[in-house]
């Protein structure tokens, strides 16, 4: 956790600290992102190996090219685009070849006691199911969901990071967000 | 259900429709109970979606710093030395070349040190293979160390292929 001062110093400071090369400043940079990074490339890749070689992978480029980041521009979008590059480029055989096959879901439902709509899914099985509902997703429709739900950039901001346009994020995301429910209510017993 | 009012809610659920729209989804909703448990499971789907992987309290995230720093610092050290390790293999080859062609590849041979030609390709000469004289090309004296190296000239049936073998020519200064 951070401590109260590094909390409060200022980003401009800390980027321009980082540019010159002052490692201490550019590791405060990433603790402010590092959750945030590392839980979209989870959602993005659904493998925490993946999503920690991706995080790992955003910061290097974050180190290099920093400098060429517009100091009077938030860093966030650049590191939300950086992530969904470098998680498009870990490789999807490799990320598909990572999920656990939806057959050990199933079971998974099949054990608990109270099956059916009411049934509450614990913390880590609802994020097993949330993981697999949104690798069945295309890849852009994910990345425009996961930026307008965890994120919470608008749709014109997601559409200027996807270099799409507004009309075809709103598409994606209802598109989405219905399969997502699909999803869930095929695999959960969830009501639709 | 109508999948007109599915693709609404869908946008509904997460305030992305203007004003106007969502009022009139909303008059839907009180009308329609299925598009009304429809939007409430999406509302639930939302929340889902902005809640923070379980994995993220287990991630030990100074280690994956301490590995980040690393990294950016045996790459640093990487770029710090390149050049200098550029230079050097620079130098070393502007010092190797002349002492190989300076005084050797240059020199007019001499034609008695022409040996017969040596057949470079299996089932192109005829008769036993000859044996390619060796001979040193200069009369000097060479330092002790070096005598054991061996300069040889050969050609082969092609005019334009000559084989030379050289020793690295380094003088001891004690001699």
């Amino acid at each position: 956790m951070r401590d109260r001062a590094e909390a409060q110093a200022p980003e401009a400071s800390l980027r321009a600290a980082a540019v010159r090369g002052d490692l201490e400043a550019f590791e405060q940079l990433v603790r402010r992102y590092e959750r945030a990074v590392f839980s979209l490339a989870l959602r993005l890749t659904g493998d925490v190996e993946d999503a920690r070689d991706a995080a790992q992978g955003v910061f290097l480029r974050m180190h290099r090219k920093l400098h060429t980041v517009d100091p009077k521009r938030s860093l966030s979008p650049w590191l939300y685009t950086v992530t969904l590059n470098v998680c498009r480029g870990i490789g999807r055989s490799r990320i598909r070849s990572r999920l656990v096959p939806m057959e050990e879901f199933v079971q998974l439902a099949a054990v608990d006691p109270t099956p059916g709509p009411e049934r509450q899914l614990s913390a880590r099985e609802a994020e097993f199911q949330l993981r697999a509902g949104l690798q069945q997703l295309p890849e852009r429709e994910r990345a425009a969901l996961l930026l307008r739900e965890v994120e919470e950039l608008s749709t014109a901001e997601v559409a200027k990071l996807l270099g799409s346009s507004e009309t075809t994020v709103r598409s994606q995301i209802s598109s989405a967000r219905m399969k997502l429910r699909k999803f869930f209510a095929k695999h959960a017993g969830g009501k639709r | 259900m109508n999948c007109q009012w599915q693709d609404r809610i869908a946008l509904y659920a997460g305030g992305d429709l203007l004003e106007s729209e969502s009022a009139e989804v909303e008059r839907h909703l009180i009308e329609c109970p299925d598009c009304a448990q429809l939007a409430d499971w999406m509302a639930a789907d939302r929340e889902r979606l902005q809640s923070r992987p379980p994995e993220l309290a287990e991630i030990d995230f100074d280690a994956m710093r301490r590995e980040l720093r690393g990294r950016i610092v045996r790459g640093r050290r990487i770029r710090r030395w390149a050049p200098v390790a550029a230079i050097a293999a620079a130098l070393l080859v502007a010092v190797s070349i002349p002492s190989r062609t300076g005084h050797r590849m240059v020199r007019p041979v001499d034609p008695a040190s022409q040996v017969a030609p040596v057949p470079v390709a299996g089932g192109l000469a005829k008769g036993p293979r000859p044996v390619p004289a060796v001979r040193k090309t200069d009369g000097r004296k060479r330092p002790s160390v070096l005598r054991s190296n061996v300069e040889m000239r050969l050609t082969t049936n092609d005019p334009n292929v000559v084989i030379i073998l050289l020793p690295v020519t380094t003088e001891n200064p004690n001699e």
